[in-house]
């Protein structure tokens, strides 16, 4: 085999590889074109037998993607170490490139004809936000499916930047305090971890989508629900989200979206089997009595709620999927100000859900006794810990920093929403319910319908719903990039002092 | 004889006088308390002589409320004296000192029947009399008032007296009068004013608590001469509004605030003395001595300047634009309700429930802009409430240097402050702060949902109460009475948020460690 031909083969391989542009950027970028490209391709397939024409724009759609995916991967590299600015552009890069694919879509196909509309529906989607203006029962087969695929990738980009791509570029090896459990039981090295995650996670979604089969409740629902449950989307298959499906499909989401909303070493512990470790797991627990307390007032304060739609609710805003069985924002009773906070607070580390996550909201609870601790006595020493460790001041400080900055975003999110004439509440409720990649609330209704909003809230929402769904990364983007302009400028003006003496 | 005062051998007599004789009981917090009752005592008798003067309805309930409050005043601060004057003992002090003065607060309220109409029972009047105390001394200026024909003139005096006395500080006042505590009266001063640090005017704390008090009353002073001199209001209108003015309590004798007099030079006099009161009175002192620049070089009262004009011309220009208003209307109504609302004051000027000045009918963008002053406040070291400028513009600060040390990790940021470098302890703590309020308002807004009240008044309540604003959105708004809108649960949970807020969280929340940890010794022996 080893002929001097296969030997100069081999080297000029060697050599192609080596002098092939490294961009971390456009690579990712093509990564998640590729992923979309393969999705495309399979609505396409699944969905010919329904609507041909769709079929048809999702497989030219699929064709242009893999071809530009597997163009950028023959003429480029990517980067082994990339820097953080690299890895932050390269999430946003790859999620505007998805929102204008999903836009595209969308015009292209017919199912959507005003721009504003197909913005908001692919932002929606990759951002796994419950927000829609579509009556989701009248699309075709091959539609339908893309919309839950949409979510299904972007739940997939949401955790592979949270789990993979973020922990080793924002803290440089040093884990955050939040993340020390992920850190600890998902794989090491990133490939490996990569890889651990979307198995997990496709493996989620088959188990999902053959329960909501067994569920009956038909091939189509259990696909489009599997991928938009296991992503804590929220996409549903009728505009009434869950209203027309039986107790048994209601039973099952309401697992299948606790499983989803936990985080990813969780799950990594149950397939394991560790159950000792399951039970001593504080977020665990907290997540738990979250959807504990959160069910029962609910149940409590609704006349003529089922306990399993009650827990149905609650595992949807505690996950920050976005389905609803019952429209929860006519409840009285405190149950639209619990679900805000639990909205808020959102699911826990290393899933793809939003919100502030519940370690870290537990973290910043401990931090405020410690506050208090340190009001009486200023000289005590007070450690803070998390899974067991200590945390050190300085990602406290970059936790209670982000956590400040979460609650600005939120605040911009909603005088946004306000001054494109949203009402105050509506405008706080979405704003939040947004950042928290949830969607529902008192402004857009239980179901996410967003038909009654004009151009400006829907257009003001899709920054927000990227905000949320990469963890405040273009936050980060703007300020990195306004400090690298400064010190672009800065430089400009000396190099040109300079010349002038 | 001056001379004597000033001397050593004066100030011992003074301070043995004060103090009294050794085997008194060691207590910080009830002597602190007594004397604290005392004044307040003072204060009801003057508004007995003004009722006594005039309309006479109420005399008797404000001599009832001066004698308990002297009476058991007297006898605390006698059988006490100034003990441990650590964090848990100043904090027990002053929390308790602001709890008990906003019930003994109560007392002329009660006594003079001011909330019994029909179909209102003893508790809930005696709700709605705490609930006004607390709304006074707490400089909030929420009312549980239906009618404001009821009480008399002099009842009517000591509901703005009080607001008064809550401004700069009733703890503040009895620093003046405590020389004795040395240190621990820092702290004191410090765990009733409002903002992150309190600044020293003088050497003595109870010196720079006197001249506060000095800045204070010529504050008051210049507002009612300039109210007098304008048309419009009388004498007791002029020193009513002037006593809520400096204090940016924001409590009117009238339903309709300053909106009564519908009269631009009021509104002009008015604003002038919200703003120069939410100012911090270190700067006045400086000014006051000839340093006028000292005004200039504060950065947290440029940010604050700038804040107020932002907020003013963006609510000016949607209530021109997006409401129709007349442009005259929406500048008036627009500049006075943000400054009103912007010094945590809470004054209205509107004239009716569907007046321009209402700004519960503005639009959402006004709307937010005056819930986010709700949240803000003016400046550290001042009488208003809200969080302050100074922790908005450091928490800024932390929040700049946590996102740039994620491009520079290793890097050491400093975050600064009118050019000078905060210390790590301060950003923490008021990182601390700024989450527990956070957590209060989320807390807050559960509970009066809860209570049945709808989720937009419960954010603008809360958000109100917490900053010792008063009026709020939804159904508290600048016309509304908060005996209407909220039930009696809701009520005395509204109680506490403001003197939450008042004391800036810390007093309140820990007030009840030096008394936990007494009981634990107790129980350990």
């Amino acid at each position: 085999m080893n002929t001097p031909r296969s030997k100069r083969a081999r080297a000029w391989r060697f050599d192609a590889r080596q002098f092939r542009d490294e961009s971390y950027i456009f690579y990712s970028v093509s990564e998640a074109l590729l992923v979309a490209g393969l999705a495309a391709a399979l609505c396409a397939v699944a969905g010919s037998v329904d609507d041909l024409g769709d079929s048809a724009v999702l497989a030219a759609t699929s064709i242009v993607l893999v071809g530009i995916g597997l163009l950028t991967r023959q003429r480029l590299a990517k980067r082994s170490k990339p820097n953080t600015s690299e890895v932050l552009y390269g999430l946003a890069a790859s999620w505007l490139a998805l929102l204008t694919l999903g836009t595209v879509v969308y015009l292209a196909s017919g199912t959507i004809s005003r721009l504003d509309a197909a913005v908001l529906e692919s932002a929606a989607g990759f951002s796994t936000t419950a927000l829609t203006t579509l009556d989701p029962s009248e699309l075709s087969l091959p539609m339908t499916l893309w919309r839950g695929a949409t979510q299904w990738i972007g739940g997939l980009l949401a955790l592979v930047a949270g789990v993979v791509a973020l922990p080793a570029a924002l803290h440089h090896g040093r884990v955050a305090p939040g993340e020390w459990i992920v850190n600890d039981e998902l794989a090491r090295g990133k490939d490996n971890r990569t890889r651990q995650v979307v198995t997990i996670y496709c493996s989620l979604t088959l188990l999902f989508g053959l329960a909501f089969a067994a569920g009956q409740m038909g091939i189509k629902h259990s696909v489009v629900h599997a991928l938009t449950t296991v992503s804590t989307g929220g996409f549903s298959t009728a505009a009434d989200s869950f209203v027309g499906f039986g107790s048994v499909p209601v039973g099952i989401a309401t697992v299948a979206m606790v499983i989803a909303g936990s985080g990813y070493a969780i799950i990594a512990w149950a397939i394991r089997g560790r159950v000792k470790a399951l039970l001593q797991s504080t977020e665990l627990r907290i997540y738990g009595a979250i959807l504990l307390v959160t069910t029962l007032w609910i149940w409590w304060r609704s006349d003529g709620l089922a306990w399993f739609e009650a827990a149905f609710t609650a595992a949807s805003a505690v996950s920050t999927t976005g389905f609803a069985v019952t429209d929860w924002t006519t409840l009285g009773g405190g149950v639209s100000a619990l679900l805000l906070v639990v909205i808020a607070t959102g699911a826990m580390i290393g899933a793809p859900g939003g919100g502030l996550r519940i370690n870290r909201a537990r973290i910043l609870v401990a931090y405020v006794r410690r506050e208090l601790r340190r009001q009486l006595d200023p000289t005590t020493v007070v450690l803070l810990k998390s899974g067991g460790r200590v945390v050190d001041d300085r990602a406290l400080e970059r936790m209670t920093g982000f956590q400040i900055a979460h609650l600005g975003v939120c605040a911009l999110a909603a005088l946004a929403l306000t001054v494109v004439g949203v009402d105050l509440l509506d405008a706080i409720y979405t704003g939040v319910s947004v950042l928290s990649t949830h969607g529902p609330g008192l402004g857009a209704g239980a179901f996410g319908d967003l038909s009654g909003f004009s151009v400006g809230p829907r257009l003001v929402l899709v920054p927000f719903m990227f905000a949320g769904h990469l963890s405040l990364v273009p936050l980060m983007i703007c300020i990195v990039w306004i400090f690298n302009t400064k010190k672009l400028l800065v430089d400009l003006l000396r190099q040109r002092q300079g010349l002038r003496r | 004889m001056k001379g004597f005062w000033h001397s050593r051998a004066g100030q011992a007599r003074r301070a043995t006088m004060l103090q009294g004789p050794s085997n008194r009981r060691p207590n910080t917090a009830l002597h602190v308390m007594g004397l604290a009752l005392i004044f307040v005592a003072l204060g009801m008798a003057v508004c007995a002589l003004i009722e006594l003067l005039s309309s006479n309805r109420d005399s008797v309930a404000l001599v009832l409320g001066a004698i308990v409050c002297g009476g058991f005043g007297t006898m605390l601060w006698l059988r006490t004296r100034a003990g441990s004057t650590r964090a848990r003992d100043v904090f027990a002090a002053v929390g308790w000192t602001w709890v008990t003065m906003t019930l003994f607060g109560a007392i002329p309220y009660l006594a003079a029947g001011t909330f019994a109409t029909a179909g209102v029972g003893f508790f809930e009047q005696l709700v709605n009399s705490v609930f006004e105390s607390a709304s006074g001394y707490s400089t909030t200026g929420s009312s549980t008032l239906v009618d404001f024909e009821r009480p008399g003139r002099g009842l009517m005096m000591y509901r703005q007296l009080s607001q008064w006395y809550g401004g700069m500080g009733i703890v503040v006042l009895a620093v003046t009068v405590l020389p004795y505590l040395g240190v621990g009266g820092l702290d004191l001063v410090a765990a009733e004013a409002p903002g992150p640090t309190s600044d020293r005017l003088a050497p003595r704390v109870s010196e720079t608590a006197r001249r506060l008090w000095i800045l204070y009353v010529l504050l008051t002073v210049a507002v009612a001469v300039l109210l007098f001199a304008v048309p419009g209001p009388t004498l007791y209108d002029s020193v009513a509004h002037a006593l809520t003015t400096a204090s940016t309590g924001g409590f009117s004798p009238y339903q309709t605030s300053i909106g009564y007099y519908d009269s631009v030079l009021v509104e002009l006099v008015v604003i002038a003395g919200m703003l120069y009161g939410a100012i911090n009175f270190t700067l006045h002192w400086r000014a006051a001595g000839g340093d006028f620049a000292a005004y200039r070089r504060d950065s947290e009262l440029r940010s604050f300047v700038v804040l107020i004009l932002a907020a003013a011309t963006s609510v000016i220009a949607t209530l021109w634009i997006c409401d129709s208003w007349g442009s005259i209307e929406a500048f008036r109504a627009g500049l006075f309700n943000v400054v009103s609302l912007g010094t945590s004051t809470g004054f209205g000027n509107a004239t009716d429930a569907n007046s321009v000045g209402n700004f519960v009918l503005w639009a959402p963008a006004a709307q937010f802009v005056i819930l986010f002053l709700f949240v803000v406040g003016a400046s550290s070291g001042s009488t208003s409430g809200g969080i302050k400028v100074m922790r908005l513009r450091i928490l800024v600060g932390h929040v700049i240097r946590s996102v740039r040390r994620v491009q520079q990790p290793r890097a050491v940021i400093a975050v600064k402050h009118g050019g000078t470098a905060v210390s790590e302890d301060v950003v923490s703590r008021l990182a601390g702060f700024f989450l527990i309020y956070v957590l209060l308002i989320c807390f807050g807004v559960f509970a009066l949902a809860a209570l049945g009240v709808d989720l937009e008044t419960s954010i603008g309540t809360i958000v109100s109460t917490l900053g010792n604003m008063g009026p709020a959105l939804g159904e508290a708004g600048p016309t509304a009475s908060f005996a209407e809108a909220f039930g009696v649960p809701a009520r005395l949970l509204l109680v506490v948020f403001m003197l939450i807020g008042r004391l800036e969280i810390f007093p309140m929340l820990l007030m009840f460690a030096a008394p936990y940890r007494a009981l634990r010794q107790k129980m350990s022996v």
